[in-house]
Formats: structure tokens, C-alpha cells, sequence
């Protein structure tokens, strides 16, 4: 699914040149549970916003699902990231001014589903992620829990291939961390394919393998 | 001073938004400054030497149907005798007056005064005397003179000695007695006189009427109630000394009288409406520019959201830091008001730069004064107030937690509200501005439609004369216009020359008559006092006024042939209903009849608008006129025929003056001077409070984006494009946009109403002008969210996500 050869990315700092990541090759399968981990500083987000095509200034190769990312036009990149990639974040960056339910059918909306069905999938996902009293609520209504499962709800309700990960439980305490990455794992055994950043072992143990960054560099 | 100290700083240290903040504020002052300037100067306070003018009161003969008419002579002699609400009572008429000083004989606007004018007024001279009370008893006993400030400048060059210096008037010596202070020009506002003469001298000048015949109305008389009385019972008590003349003699058999306040009429009438609505209009670009400032505080509140947060957690006060904000709107406004101040100056050329030439002196006495300063003091204070306490309650309110963890959460939300409100009020002001704006603009537009009843006025110079200066009598002035119409008309250049009394459409000066028509019995209450002019042979042609029925007046009507007249189509109309009206006969007064021998087309005589009224023209040869104006067709640019008739007027006659040269079209000019004034100042009004609101949504926009940077963020993340981006934040202008045009439209809709008496051929919700500008503004204010939503659509989603 995933192909990264010789992939960097700098920033130019006053003459010299600062890299974030260096040589990255790294390859994920369909269906792989990838957990991400290093310390602070090692480039995890970075990569993470590189393979959801959010970040496109960098060299080197990316090829997603056989299609040479780094020859694509923004937006043609935007077409495949739409198509393909869902995203959960630490913090789970939903809209204040939206009910869970408008939240759920943002991205739906820019997929050009027509309104009827955007409709059924959000009543179904509704169901399945067991919120459907919630639905009406604003996220300041919710805790953090059941923001970030909302959050999982919408990364995944127009079926990507590829759900992205930054630190999903970073916020959570333990058994709402627990109950998302049981989530994860049923996606996984679904058939979507995760890619994670973390620094919980615990988390990580959910995947089937892990990368470490430091530096910018993979270690093995 | 640490307050003020700080102020300073904090607005040296925001330049952008001090200068954008000043100069919407100056616009908005200096525009509602210069309007109350010319307000105070023409309507408030225009006679600012006059003592106690609001006790004065005009009295008025009223004709037939309740015609104003002006005064007689004997009809005032005998009011002064018998009139016991008013302590004083004087007359006064004007004229132009051939002055000599040297060689050239010049002109001058004299004013014919009975001699207790100056004492009614309480004006006092600046030299000398004014008018002795045995100066007004024996007809030609008094050849005395008063002059204007301007006039002893002008003509004397302030000569200390001016005092029993000598002047020739219409060939009359008179020994000037004293010179009035500045600022005085005489009691008709917005004109300035130059010479004072006692009326009983009037007879010697040939001007003006007469003194002894009661129906010769030409005078206007003013009164001082006195002390208690108020205007109603002046009203009665005229109209008992008036019913009393009308029972004694004939010529008064019709009238009546009233008494009218000093501003009913003139100036200070025509004007009043105007310079109420434009202030209305100056008043709301001075709320769109303070809801600018306002919403550029608010922003500035946001940002410095912290630091008040840090200053009220050190323990000050809510009200020390709202004073602060206070103090700075105050510096703010301050400033826009001084600078607005500068504007209002140069106010006084803008209006003059609107009034068209004209056969009469006029002056405008307006610029800034005490009262004018206090007025910019007090808008001033007021911007201050609207636009500064709202940011200055706001900012002193932070929520301190999140303001000192930066967070921006629901308040960053209420002041989007409080901004987009005021865009909502910006954007509904501006579609009042441009409304009235644009209603002027249209009936200016529909005035040029309107049949005038004479030809292209842009291929017409007009140039006046005055023939008792130059020292005609009546033979020796027809046999000089005669020649000066032949040599006008063989120049090159010219189509055809004529002259006329009065030329259409200009300054108010209506010419009337009482007229008898034969066969024709006027009803008791009908106002039989006509209108009419003498014209030279080819007026008709020159003026390109067709002759419907019959024939124009000819070169071969002349002093001894039958004594013959052209009346319009309303008159014979009205008149002969049903009949032929050639060869039928009316007389005006002297007994003569006059036999009709052509209908003209009807015609606009002093407004687009009026109602068609009878004319009639009678030939200059028989009905002779010293003061006539030339009336030259041109085949090309009339402007370019100047020069040649000036030296044709002085190879005719040196003496003779040539006054007032202008083309038709811009004596004309008057008849649409208030459209044209509205048209233009609200125009440009309206453009300006049109870029101020444009400015504004562009700021609420701005800030609406980045306060929802992390929300593009998150939207791109899940996949919106650029023009879901694009169209999220248009979408939520368009809101505002649409919010702000209906409660425009709806508000304009009042404004037109109220305006409906100044437009011409338009009703006030006249839906061209309302589409226009809808669609302009509405174009404007989404160019001004389209810069905005472009920044949000290029919202980098990495850096956003990170965004708090």
C-alpha cells in the first residue's frame, strides 16, 4: 500500500539546513496495524502528516496504492488523500460549532455523497460507535472519551483504506485509551489499515509492528 | 497622565490601525463638520449681526388663491400706521445700480432702504452714520450713501476717509455716508449688497418700482413683534389692517396679508431639506466609520486579551482599565476630529464649487465659527463614546483563565458576534447612503428628460446688460439693442441673436403683471397677476421655442405699430378655452390692449416640476426693459463666441456692461441646483461609506478566519478543497451581506419617503436605484470576504492542527 524511498524533509534555518527526517524508506502492506514511536523531536507527527499527504514539501519517493505521490499536482494529492485516508488526532480537533451528527457528516459532504445517503451512513455509524444519544451534542458536551470516539466515528465513516493515527490516546486516561484502541483493532481486523503514532508500549502491543524514529532517522 | 502616557503609546505602537482609525474618523467628523457648517451659515444663523432675528417677521400681501405677492409702498406706509403688533416696521427693495468710479461704468447691487432699516435690524456701522429718519420723508431730498465692508475694500481700498467721498449711481451723485461692518451684506440670505441708498431716492434711480402706486408690488417688509406678541397675533393683525385697505382701495380689492417667520422663505427654505438629509447621510457615514473603529478595537481587544487579564490579576480595577481604553478611543477620536475640522474648511470651495452662475451677488457667509467647533467637539465625543466603549466593556471583562492560557474559547465567539452585528448595522447604513445618493442621482438623470419647451442649451450664451448704466432712456436703448442684435447675429459663429427679460429656468425672479383678458371673467379668488417677458425679434428662433399657431415677434413690431403678444399654449388654454385665440386681446394694466399673434410652445419657466402655467411675451420694442439679457445661439462651442461679443458690446458702447456671460445650460443649472448638490454630495457620501463598509466586512472576514484556522485545518484534514474552504467562509459573509442589505433596503425605503418632495419624476422606492445598488454592494462586500476566505482556503493544515 505504502512505499517511502529516500524520503527527507528540512527546513532551511538561517543558511543551514535543519532535517526533520532523513533516508526514510519504509514500506506498509495493506491491512497492517503500523504503531510509530520515538521520543519527542524524532519526526513521528511529521511523517504521519507526510503520509496523509496534509504536508507535501519534501523529497523522495511516495507511492500510495501504486500511485507516485511525489509526481502528483496538490490536487490530484488531495483527490487520492480524500479518497483513501481517514485521521485521528491527539486533541480530536472537532468543530466546536457542530453537533456530533454534523461533525460525523463533514467528511461525507466533501466526498460528494448525495444528502440521503450521507444521511444512512451517519445514522449507521451513529449505531455502530453507540452514540446515538450523543448525536444532537456539541463536543463541549462530551468527555474527552467520547470526543475522541466521535473523532474515530468520523475518521473512518467514509471508508478509507487508511486511517492515521497522532497520539489518539495521548489525552484519554487508561480505560478510555483501552476502549479506542480495541476500536482500532476491530478496524484493523476489518480490513482497514492503521498507521499509528504513540508512545504508549501498551498501545503499541495493539499493532502488528512497530517503527522507531529518532532524529529523523529510523533505527532499527 | 500615566493613562494618557500609556495611550499614546499604544497608538504609536499600532500605526496601521491609528492612521485607518483616524482617517475613517476625520471623514466622518469633517464631512458631518462641513455640512453644519454650511447649515449654520445658510438656515441656522445666516444673518449673525441681525439682533434678535427670530422676532423678526416678513410681511406679505397675499394675492388672489393666496399668492404670495410683495409689498407696495403706499400699502406699507399705511401698515407702519396702523400695524400694533410690531414695534418697528421697514421695507427695503434691491436692483442692480450702474456705478461709476472712473471711466467704466461698473455694476453695483444697491438696496433701497425706508430709514429706520438699520434701527430694525440693530446693525450699527462700522464708519460714519446709516440713515437719518428726515432721509425718508421728501422724495430725491437725501443722496446719501451706505456701503458694504466688502464694497469700501473693493471699490476704496479702505480708504480712512470714505466719509463724504462721492459715488455715481445711475448718473446720480450721492455722498456715502458710512460703511457697515463685515458680515453684513443685507437681509436677503446668501446674497451680499455693496450700497445702501434711502428708498425716497428710488424714484431718481429708475429702478425698481414705484413709490406711489399701490398695486406695484416689489418690496418686501419686515417687522419686530413686540415684546409678548406672538407670530398668530401678528397673523391677525395684519389681516385686520389689510381687510381695511381692501375695503378703501381698489388696487387692494383682492388682497389679503400675512405675517411669515424670516425663515419661511429664500435661502434658508430651499436649503433646510437639503442640508437636513445630507446630515442624515454625513450622520451614518459617521456611524459606519465608527462601527469600523469600533470592530478594529474589538480585534485589538482580542489581541491584547492577555494583557488586560495580567493587569486585573495584578489587582486593577475593571473600571481603571475600561478608562484606560477609554482615554485612548478618546486620543483616537480627537485626532480624526482636529484633522476633521481641516476638511470642514476646505467645505466652504466644495459648495461654492455647486452653485451655478447667476445674475445676482452671491456670497456665502460660512466657514468655521465658535458654534461650528462645538459641534465637531461634541461629534467628536460622541464617535468617541460609540465606537470606544463597547471594545473598552469588553476588553475589561476577560475571562482570566483562559486569556491568560490563551485560549481563545466561547467569548472569541461573542465578540465575532458583537462584530459581525456591526457589520450587519455597516452594510445596512451603507445601503441607506447609497439609496439616497442614487434617488438623487436618478431624478437628476429624469430632469434631463423633461420637455423645457426650448432647445440644446448647451449652444446658448447668455450675457446680461444694464442700459440705465450705461446711461439709455427708453429710445436710445431700444435703437441700442436693435443694432446690438443686428451685429450679434451678422458675427461668425452665430445661428441666431435675441434678447429677453428673463431667460427660463435660472435663480427665482418672476416678472408678473395683473393682466385683464378679453372676454374672459376672472373668478373672485383667481390670481390674475400673469407672467411675462419682453423679447427681441428671433427670441423664438433662438431659443428653438416652436410657434405652434400663428407668429413669433418680428423685427417689424415695433414702439408704433399694433401693440401684439405671443401667450403659450397653457394660457390660451386656459383662457380661450375652445377658441382661436390670434387676433383675441388682453391688457396688462396700463389700459392699452394688446392683440395675440402667436402661440409658443409651452415650457419650464422656474422648475422641472412645476405645474404648466400661462406665459406671455411681448415684443422688447413695445415693452422696453433696461435691464435685458442677450441670448446668442452659436453653431459650435458658445464659450468661444465670448470674446468677439465683448469687443462687439464695446465697439457699440464702451459704457455698456457685459454682466454675467454664461451658457444656457449652466444658468439652468439652478433650476436642478438642489438635485445636482444632493446628487453629488450624497454620491459621494454613499462611495464613502460604501468603502468603509467594504473595509469593515474585509476585518470581520479577516478575523472570522483566524479564528477558525484550526477548524480549516481540520476540514482539509478530512478532505475539503480549496473551494469548500472558499465557499464555507463566503457563505458565512453572505449571511451578513444579505442580513445587512434587507434591513437597508427597508430602512432607505423611509429615507426615499422623506426625501420624495426633492426628486424629480422618481418615486422613492424606485426600483432601478434599489436594484443598482443592492447588486453593487452586495458585489463589494463579497470582493472584500473573497481576500479573507482566498487566506483561509491556503490554510496549511499542519501548522493549523497545532493552531490554539
Amino acid at each position: 500500500m505504502i512505499s517511502l524511498r529516500s524520503l527527507e524533509k528540512s527546513y532551511d534555518t538561517g543558511g543551514t539546513r535543519t532535517y526533520v527526517l532523513r533516508q526514510i524508506n519504509f514500506d506498509v502492506a495493506t491491512g497492517e496495524f503500523v504503531t510509530i514511536m520515538g521520543p519527542s523531536g524524532a519526526g513521528k507527527s511529521t511523517l504521519l502528516a507526510i503520509l496523509g499527504m496534509l504536508d507535501g514539501q519534501w523529497t523522495g519517493e511516495y507511492h500510495f496504492l501504486g500511485q507516485p505521490v511525489h509526481k502528483l499536482s496538490v490536487k490530484q494529492r488531495n483527490e487520492l488523500h480524500k479518497a483513501n485516508i481517514g485521521f485521528v488526532f491527539q486533541q480530536y480537533h472537532l468543530i466546536d460549532g457542530l453537533t456530533v451528527e454534523e461533525n460525523l457528516d463533514i467528511p461525507l459532504s466533501y466526498r460528494n455523497v448525495k444528502k440521503s445517503e450521507r444521511q444512512a451512513i451517519v445514522a449507521d455509524a451513529l449505531d455502530r460507535f453507540r452514540i446515538v444519544a450523543k448525536k444532537q451534542l456539541f463536543p463541549n458536551q462530551l468527555s474527552g472519551g467520547q470526543q475522541q470516539l466521535v473523532a474515530v466515528a468520523r475518521a473512518v465513516i467514509a471508508s478509507p483504506k487508511l486511517l492515521l493515527a497522532d497520539e489518539p490516546t495521548g489525552n484519554l486516561h487508561s480505560s478510555q485509551g483501552k476502549e479506542i484502541m480495541e476500536l482500532f483493532k476491530t478496524l484493523n481486523a476489518q480490513g482497514t489499515t492503521i498507521i499509528q503514532v504513540t508512545h504508549s508500549e501498551t498501545n503499541a502491543a495493539y499493532g502488528n509492528r512497530v517503527v522507531n524514529l529518532l532524529d529523523g532517522w529510523i533505527v532499527k | 497622565m500615566g493613562d494618557l502616557r500609556c495611550a499614546l503609546r499604544m497608538l504609536r505602537k499600532n500605526p496601521a490601525l491609528t492612521l485607518v482609525a483616524v482617517i475613517s474618523l476625520a471623514l466622518g467628523i469633517g464631512a458631518n463638520t462641513a455640512i453644519f457648517s454650511w447649515m449654520d451659515g445658510l438656515v441656522l444663523h445666516p444673518l449673525p449681526l441681525v439682533k434678535q432675528p427670530d422676532r423678526l417677521v416678513l410681511l406679505k400681501t397675499l394675492g388672489p388663491g393666496g399668492a404670495e405677492w410683495s409689498v407696495s409702498y403706499p400699502d406699507f406706509l399705511d401698515w407702519r400706521a396702523q400695524v400694533r403688533s410690531v414695534s418697528d416696521l421697514s421695507v427695503f427693495g434691491s436692483g442692480q445700480l450702474g456705478l461709476r468710479t472712473s471711466a467704466q461704468a461698473e455694476r453695483a447691487w444697491g438696496v433701497f432702504a425706508s430709514a429706520d432699516y438699520f434701527d430694525l435690524l440693530g446693525v450699527r456701522p462700522l464708519k460714519g452714520r446709516l440713515f437719518n429718519p428726515d432721509e425718508a420723508r421728501t422724495p430725491g431730498s437725501a443722496p446719501v450713501a451706505v456701503i458694504s465692508y466688502a464694497f469700501w475694500q473693493r471699490k476704496f481700498a479702505g480708504d480712512a476717509e470714505i466719509v463724504g467721498r462721492h459715488l455715481t449711481l445711475n448718473s446720480r451723485d450721492f455722498t456715502v455716508v458710512g460703511v457697515l461692518p463685515p458680515k453684513f451684506g443685507g437681509m436677503v440670505v446668501g446674497l451680499a449688497f455693496d450700497v445702501w441708498v434711502p428708498i425716497t431716492m428710488q424714484p431718481l434711480l429708475s429702478a425698481g418700482g414705484s413709490l406711489d402706486r399701490r398695486g406695484d408690488h416689489w418690496l418686501t417688509a419686515i417687522g419686530r413683534l413686540k415684546p409678548g406678541v406672538t407670530l398668530a397675533e401678528a397673523r391677525a393683525d395684519i389681516a385686520v389692517v389689510q381687510r381695511r385697505l381692501a375695503a378703501t382701495y381698489d388696487e387692494d380689492r383682492t388682497t389679503t396679508a400675512l405675517a411669515a417667520p424670516l425663515d419661511s422663505e429664500g435661502a434658508q427654505k430651499w436649503f433646510r431639506p437639503l442640508f437636513i438629509a445630507l446630515l442624515g447621510i454625513t450622520g451614518v457615514v459617521l456611524l459606519v466609520a465608527c462601527a469600523n473603529v469600533a470592530n478594529l478595537l474589538l480585534a485589538r481587544a482580542t489581541a491584547r486579551r492577555k494583557e488586560m487579564a495580567v493587569r486585573l490579576a495584578l489587582g486593577a480595577g475593571r473600571w481603571r482599565l475600561a478608562r484606560q481604553l477609554l482615554i485612548e478611543s478618546a486620543l483616537l477620536a480627537g485626532v480624526g476630529g482636529a484633522v476633521g475640522l481641516f476638511i470642514a474648511l476646505w467645505g466652504r470651495e466644495l459648495f461654492a464649487g455647486f452653485v451655478p452662475p447667476a445674475p445676482f451677488p452671491i456670497e456665502l457667509q460660512f466657514g468655521v465659527n465658535g458654534r461650528v467647533v462645538a459641534f465637531a467637539i461634541v461629534a467628536t465625543g460622541l464617535a468617541a463614546l460609540v465606537f470606544g466603549l463597547a471594545p473598552a466593556l469588553r476588553a475589561s471583562r476577560p475571562d482570566l483563565v483562559p486569556a491568560l492560557k490563551d485560549d481563545t474559547g466561547q467569548r472569541g465567539m461573542n465578540r465575532s458576534r458583537l462584530r459581525s452585528a456591526l457589520v450587519v448595522a455597516q452594510l445596512a447604513l451603507s445601503v441607506v447612503a447609497l439609496a439616497a445618493a442614487g434617488l438623487f442621482l436618478r431624478s437628476l438623470d429624469r430632469s434631463k428628460a423633461v420637455e423645457r419647451g426650448f432647445g440644446d442649451p448647451r449652444h446658448v450664451l447668455v450675457v446680461s446688460t444694464d442700459l440705465v448704466a450705461a446711461g439709455y432712456d427708453r429710445t436710445t436703448g431700444t435703437a441700442f439693442v436693435r443694432r446690438l442684435m443686428d451685429r450679434v447675429a451678422g458675427m461668425p459663429g452665430v445661428t441666431s441673436a435675441s434678447v429677453s427679460m428673463f431667460i427660463p429656468l435660472g435663480f427665482p425672479t418672476q416678472y408678473t403683471r395683473g393682466t385683464a383678458v378679453e372676454g374672459y371673467q376672472a373668478r373672485r379668488d383667481e390670481d390674475m397677476s400673469l407672467r411675462y417677458t419682453a423679447v427681441g425679434a428671433d427670441y423664438f428662433a433662438t431659443m428653438e421655442t416652436p410657434i405652434v399657431r400663428g407668429r413669433s415677434i418680428t423685427a417689424a413690431d415695433r414702439d408704433s405699430t399694433l401693440q401684439v403678444a405671443v401667450v403659450n399654449e397653457t394660457f390660451a388654454r386656459h383662457f380661450w378655452p375652445g377658441l382661436d385665440p390670434i387676433g383675441r386681446r388682453l391688457s396688462m394694466r396700463n389700459g392699452e390692449w394688446i392683440t395675440v399673434v402667436g402661440i409658443a410652445e409651452d415650457g419650464k419657466y422656474d422648475a422641472l416640476d412645476e405645474a404648466p402655467l400661462p406665459f406671455i411675451f411681448l415684443p422688447f420694442a413695445q415693452f422696453y426693459v433696461s435691464r435685458p439679457n442677450l441670448i446668442v445661439r452659436a453653431a459650435g462651442d458658445p464659450k468661444a463666441l465670448l470674446e468677439p461679443l465683448k469687443r462687439e458690446f464695446a465697439s457699440l458702447d464702451p459704457n455698456a456692461p457685459f454682466l454675467d456671460p454664461r451658457t444656457l445650460e449652466e444658468h439652468i443649472g439652478a433650476s436642478v441646483f438642489v438635485q445636482r448638490t444632493g446628487a453629488t454630495l450624497l454620491g459621494g457620501f454613499g462611495a464613502l461609506a460604501l468603502l468603509m463598509a467594504a473595509v469593515g466586512i474585509y476585518g470581520v472576514m479577516a478575523y472570522v478566519v483566524s479564528q477558525r484556522t484550526r477548524e480549516m485545518g481540520i476540514r482539509v484534514a478530512l478532505g475539503a478543497g480549496r473551494r469548500e474552504i472558499v465557499g464555507l467562509v463566503l457563505g458565512q459573509a453572505t449571511g451578513l451581506v444579505g442580513l445587512g442589505l434587507a434591513i437597508g433596503v427597508a430602512a432607505a425605503f423611509g429615507v426615499g419617503v422623506l426625501l420624495q418632495s426633492q426628486l424629480l419624476g422618481i418615486k422613492a422606492y424606485d426600483v432601478p436605484t434599489f436594484a443598482t445598488i443592492l447588486v453593487l454592494l452586495a458585489a463589494v462586500a463579497l470582493l472584500a470576504s473573497w481576500i479573507p476566505a482566498r487566506r483561509a482556503a491556503r490554510v496549511d493544515p499542519v501548522v493549523a492542527l497545532k493552531y490554539e
